[in-house]
């Protein structure tokens, strides 16, 4: 069992989960326990000779009932490739599947908040190549998308929709546009190539969309990541999170649908540490202009449509 | 659309169940284009599979 205490000095919780300590961690492909269970092989996550796109309770879970959950998105049975090589189909269909899990995560009592990611990398700590991200049901909303809430009082309205049209109005960081999904590198982007992938219409959560608009947000995601990989020509890992309304508590059915990528890559070789100034005093030093970064981005992007 | 543990369904929209692939104890269900079968692991854990289904 996890426990969960409350750090005073920085005002956030601090999960302990001892017993990932045990995880399964980069095992061979033919080890892999989210590829399908192969007929005569060893029995993998799942039990299956094929899937399309599975999910289940982590077996090494951050997070569990009766105070949240953890769950793992499988999204192919392939074990090679990656969210941006799936197939558009695929994509789209994945929108669905986080939308059914926010919705029945959410219904729980134990759950304030439903946080979807994916952590892309052995940069940012992926245990299983398999292509795949992760849902943590969490019983407290997390200090990030309360910071967003408070943007949202200092800006006198939905602090998304005023970057939004803030980005779009200027024009230089904004890498990727359909008729109902934006791409922007941030005009404070933390990271050398951070970037936010936004509905413009308001829509607090995947629920609230309408399907064209589940489609578009996939196809944005779906562009922003391929361009990613045809940045530096190399798979490029990130750091992919999906902020909602939370579904109780504080703040309970507020926000904006928007998913955030944190890309550690600052060059084609060299990384972005988090030290002294990010850590001891929350100042992120940055390398890259956010306007330049976008250029090249926005660049890639069409290179790799 | 107003999202909330105690102000909608929790899995809309659903109609009534296919024919559960494997497992006596699995269910099934639509969500948007998918059939959503849920089953459960030997050690009790839930397990989830999407599929794709035409001309929904």
């Amino acid at each position: 069992m996890s426990e969960l205490r409350f750090n005073e000095l920085r005002g956030e919780h601090v999960d302990y989960a001892i017993h990932r300590q045990e995880r399964t961690f980069l095992p061979p492909a033919d080890h892999c326990p989210l590829c399908p269970t192969r007929p005569g092989g060893e029995e993998t996550e799942i039990p299956f000779e094929s899937f399309e796109i599975a999910v289940f309770e982590n077996r090494f879970p951050a997070f569990e009932a009766p105070h949240g959950a953890a769950e793992v998105v499988v999204y192919t049975d392939d074990h090679h490739g990656s969210f941006a090589t799936l197939a558009p189909e695929r994509a789209h269909a994945l929108m669905w599947v986080w939308r059914q899990r926010y919705l029945e995560l959410g219904a729980r009592e134990d759950i304030d908040y439903v946080f979807i990611f994916e952590n892309r990398g052995v940069e940012v700590g992926v245990t299983l190549h398999h292509p795949h991200g992760q849902i943590y049901g969490l019983p407290f909303l997390p200090p990030v998308p309360a910071a967003e809430a408070e943007a949202d009082e200092r800006l006198g309205g939905c602090a998304t929709c005023e970057l939004l049209r803030r980005e779009l109005q200027d024009g230089r960081r904004v890498v990727y546009e359909n008729p109902e999904a934006v791409v922007y590198v941030p005009y404070a982007a933390r990271w050398p190539y951070e970037a936010h992938a936004v509905l413009r219409a308001h829509r607090t959560s995947l629920p609230a969309c309408a399907p064209s608009e589940l489609t578009a947000l996939a196809d944005a995601l779906q562009a922003l990541t391929r361009g990613y990989d045809a940045l530096f020509e190399r798979p490029f890992p990130y750091v992919m999170v999906m902020h909602q309304a939370p579904t109780g508590g504080e703040g309970h059915g507020a926000g904006h649908l928007h998913v955030e990528f944190y890309p550690p890559l600052r060059t084609a070789e060299k990384l972005k540490y988090l030290a002294g100034s990010e850590q001891g005093a929350g100042t992120f030093i940055v390398d890259v202009l956010p306007e330049d970064s976008a250029g090249a981005l926005r660049e890639a992007i069409a290179r790799a449509a | 659309m107003t999202e909330g543990r105690r102000e909608h369904s929790p899995i809309p929209p659903t109609e009534p169940p296919d024919e559960p692939r494997r497992g006596a104890e699995s269910t099934a269900e639509f969500v948007g284009p998918l059939l959503v079968e849920h089953h459960r692991k030997r050690d009790g854990r839930l397990l989830i599979l999407y599929r794709t289904v035409e001309d929904r």
